[in-house]
């Protein structure tokens, strides 16, 4: 199935061989999967949501899903 | 915002007229004159339907009642750097009625890139006292005071009728700290974050610990790796002063607690619901 991501600021250079934004994944998987997928580190994931709902790593995704993913918080006025 | 003393002084100045605009120099005679200041002497004379000049491309958008709360209203801007320094411009522009601005800095080279408040010529020089400077060129009539200290020295009379405080801060844990003393005192906080192409703005109200909920835990920002360029200040400054004077006169509509957040680089914007 396919999802829609887009991944903001510092995390949007794991999207360059996805320039749609649309992704590949297997039935069922979860947003973990979905980042795993990209090279993300999950680790830095801070907010996610998913058709603009907040979610967790843990959320099942299901084809045509929109997934965004916010990285760390900034701080810098 | 007048006695009734006032009006009576003010009154013969605004009787009825076929012209229906004040000009600067007519409410600066009339403050001379009656020896009430300036912000009254715009309040009373939107009151009696003559529009101060000055803020003729405000109404459509703020409308006369509009106008007159922000002229009414308080704020609080704690920071006076890239967001903060925008802050006071528009607001000054806009005709906020008070403005406390506090930073405990001098302006320093590095400041030259985004912050509107530094020149070349004020290198050195007390942010909170070069805010004053430029207030005054650009609005008498809004009543400025400049406090050059962390805004937990400030004294409690600064924060008595605040309307609204903005955080301008630079670091996530004088972020929380300034949303825990808002939340205390139940005023509503507008705070702003930049780093890169990136920025977030939201309004914190009271007891909602947003902030909290938002950094988990989390204490340094991306902003040292990512830089803080002047374009990214401005845009999220402009979205904070926009929520600020949709609170102020009663236009702001979320019900939920939201931070909205920017990627110039993608040109996406996103609300979370936090």
């Amino acid at each position: 199935m396919v999802v829609n991501v887009k991944l903001m600021s510092m995390f949007a250079k794991y999207l360059k061989n996805h320039p749609d934004g649309k992704v590949d994944v297997e039935e069922d998987s979860t947003v973990r999967g979905l980042a795993e997928i990209l090279g993300l580190p999950v680790k830095l994931v801070r907010i996610i949501t998913v058709n603009g709902k907040q979610e967790d790593l843990n959320k099942v995704l299901s084809n045509g899903d929109l997934v965004y993913i916010f990285p760390p918080a900034i701080g810098g006025g | 915002m007048i006695s009734a003393e006032e009006a009576k002084l003010l009154e013969p100045y605004f009787a009825k007229s076929e012209t229906s605009e004040i000009t600067m120099r007519q409410a600066e005679k009339v403050s001379v004159e009656t020896g009430i200041c300036l912000r009254k002497v715009e309040w009373f004379a939107i009151r009696k339907g003559f529009v101060p000049r000055r803020y003729r491309h405000n109404l459509g958008t703020f409308s006369c009642a509009g106008q007159l709360k922000l002229l009414e209203s308080k704020v609080v801007l704690i920071g006076l750097g890239g967001l903060g320094g925008h802050l006071l411009e528009q607001f000054g522009r806009a005709g906020v009625g008070e403005i406390v601005g506090v930073d405990a800095d001098v302006f320093d080279e590095t400041n030259l890139n985004r912050q509107l408040l530094s020149n070349e010529g004020n290198l050195g020089k007390e942010k909170a006292y070069q805010a004053k400077e430029r207030l005054e060129k650009i609005n008498k009539a809004v009543k400025f005071t400049g406090f050059s200290c962390c805004f937990d020295e400030l004294p409690d009379e600064v924060w008595q009728n605040a309307a609204l405080v903005f955080d301008c801060l630079d670091n996530i844990a004088d972020r929380l700290k300034l949303a825990h003393k808002c939340s205390e005192m139940k005023c509503p906080l507008v705070h702003g974050a930049i780093a890169g192409w990136y920025g977030e703005v939201g309004v914190v109200w009271p007891e909602s610990e947003m902030l909290e909920k938002h950094y988990q835990g989390q204490r340094e920002g991306l902003e040292k790796e990512l830089g803080t360029p002047p374009f990214t200040a401005a845009v999220a400054a402009s979205l904070m002063a926009a929520k600020g004077v949709q609170i102020l006169t009663g236009k702001y509509r979320s019900t939920q607690p939201t931070i909205h957040f920017f990627d110039l680089l993608e040109d996406d914007w996103e609300n979370i619901q936090l």
